[in-house]
């Protein structure tokens, strides 16, 4: 049964349609990665899905429940939003006593989750005086306290260093393994969702465009991309133009994307033949995931002007 | 409740960081309480009209800006935000912040000084406490009567500065408002100015009343009782429906 259920979300602010008849599900134990590039609607559907901002249109089921009107919906979710933010004059020990209470479990979780995110040795300090990074860590306690079966972070990682990102990470991936918890969280770093996700869910200008699990995206990943150096980039590229459908200039780079690479090196070889063009480098390239999402994203957005 | 009850402590633990100002909160109350101290009074009502009348103005800027300012901080700092992830319903995280963001603090700057006034005046409160009592509870109405304007201009603005200037101007504003329908009875010579400028200045024209001074119709003490009840509901029912903290 899912644990989450977003049906059409329509989402306005003035003229912006922030989130555009958007359909997400979140199942018991699954861990789905909410992705886009930034201002793609993620924080907007995160707060929708939590009854934090009101929908225009659509539906929200989070365990059954409407979270806007049924506040009980949101008692086994665990949330860490992007900006964690906390009342400043309270300690980390205070801070997580009082959710403890509000979620009515015994205060011995809350220094059982300060050992989990490392904090121990802070309980005593204020959470005004913590760094981001243990402002993270706070808010990872925090959502974990009262041991929820879903778990709801906002990019959990954008405050961090590489190692703080990859702890997080393998934090949520334990949690996800060891305890069960079902996992919504969002990035704009495909990578780092795709080591931990089940699902990833790809949105762009608020509506989900793609989803499927990791491995649907590598399959999805047939094209290859070809990367030239030339000393004439307009010339080259205008040139391939004529062959290939998806040829771009990126810095001093041509990219072509194709799913017959051997072919663009056949064709380069008698370009240089032809004409003469100076090329210094080809190389053949397995599309990253970014790859894969830049040049959806492209179509997607070719697809909307026409 | 059991759920409510953590986040309201929260809350009050949250306002009660001591900035510079409430330090002078605390020497305004006391110089209130000592005014009634040393101002001859002859009644009850009249002792605790004194008492309240410096902590009245305090309570009235102190609410304008620490209300509008307090809710509007809630908001941009996205505490509010969390506040809302909580499995506490929205009328109840609204009712939190009514009585900690606006209650509570009225009732311990009008409340204080009149404390103060009945231990060291015990008879004279004593000799009528139910006049006492409603001098304290027009106090309390009228303060909180501008308190949720502050909280609705915080809650619909969603900016300290603009919460504040406008709380700030609708208070200066309402009371040159009453001063003007006074100014109209004086050079007009019609009455019902005059019970216009006293329905708006509530408490004051209240206490006028219980000490025998005025008999105004008892419409005038209508108007900020219903606007204040109005304005509660329908504070109740924007943060319920509507209020998004972004």
């Amino acid at each position: 049964m899912p644990l989450l259920v977003a049906r059409g979300l329509v989402k306005r602010f003035g003229n912006i349609i922030a989130v555009n008849g958007l359909d997400l599900t979140v199942g018991e134990g699954e861990v789905v990665g909410l992705i886009g590039p930034n201002g793609a609607g993620k924080t907007t559907t995160i707060r929708l899905c939590l009854g934090i901002l009101r929908r225009d249109r659509g539906e929200v089921s989070l365990f059954d429940r409407d979270p806007f009107y049924d506040a009980s919906a949101r008692e086994n979710v665990g949330v860490i939003f992007e900006k964690p933010s906390f009342p400043e004059a309270l300690s980390v020990e205070k801070l997580l006593e009082y959710a403890a209470k509000i979620h009515g479990v015994s205060l011995d979780k809350v220094n059982e989750v300060l050992r989990i995110v490392g904090l121990v040795e802070k309980k005593n300090a204020s959470v005004k005086s913590l760094s981001a990074g243990q402002k993270q860590r706070l808010a990872i306690a925090h959502a974990l306290i009262h041991e929820p079966q879903l778990l709801i972070a906002d990019e959990p990682t954008s405050n961090l260093d590489p190692l703080g990102r990859s702890e997080v990470l393998g934090l949520l991936a334990e949690l996800s393994r060891d305890h069960g918890i079902s996992i919504l969280v969002s990035s704009h770093i495909l990578p780092e969702l795709s080591r931990i996700v089940n699902r990833l869910a790809l949105i762009h200008f608020g509506r989900l465009v793609f989803q499927g699990t990791p491995a649907d995206i590598m399959g999805a990943l047939k094209v290859s991309v070809v990367r030239i150096r030339a000393d004439n980039l307009e010339d080259v590229a205008r040139r391939l133009r004529e062959y290939f459908g998806e040829v771009e200039i990126r810095g001093a780079e041509i990219i072509v994307h194709t799913d017959k690479p051997g072919f663009v090196y056949k064709v380069i070889g008698e370009l240089i033949d032809k004409y003469g063009l100076r090329i210094y480098g080809v190389e053949s390239l397995e599309a990253s995931i970014e790859e894969f999402l830049r040049r959806f994203l492209q179509q997607y957005q070719r697809s909307r002007a026409r | 409740m059991a759920k409510s009850y953590p986040l309201l402590l929260m809350d009050i633990e949250d306002i009660l960081k001591p900035p510079v100002y409430d330090i002078l909160l605390g020497i305004a109350v006391v110089l209130g309480g000592f005014n009634a101290l040393i101002i001859p009074v002859a009644s009850s009502v009249q002792l605790a009209s004194t008492a309240t009348s410096v902590p009245l103005f305090i309570a009235l800027v102190y609410i304008a800006i620490r209300c509008g300012a307090g809710v509007a901080s809630l908001i941009s700092n996205n505490i509010m935000q969390l506040y809302l992830s909580y499995p506490i319903s929205r009328l109840k995280i609204l009712l939190i912040l009514l009585f900690t963001r606006i209650l509570l603090p009225i009732l311990i700057i009008i409340g204080l000084p009149l404390l103060a006034a009945s231990v060291f005046l015990s008879k004279i409160v004593a000799s009528d406490i139910v006049g006492f009592l409603a001098v304290f509870g027009g106090r309390v109405l009228f303060t909180f009567f501008l308190g949720i304007v502050s909280l609705l201009f915080a809650l619909s603005s969603k900016r300290v500065g603009v919460a504040v200037v406008l709380s700030i101007v609708f208070y200066f504003a309402y009371n040159i408002m009453s001063g003007i329908f006074s100014a109209f009875s004086v050079f007009l010579g019609e009455k019902t100015y005059m019970y216009i400028a006293q329905s708006l200045t509530f408490s004051d024209t209240l206490n006028a009343y219980l000490m025998g001074a005025t008999e105004p119709p008892l419409w005038v003490f209508i108007p900020v009782p219903t606007a204040t009840i109005v304005l509660t509901v329908l504070s109740i029912i924007y943060f319920t429906r509507r209020f998004e903290p972004t």
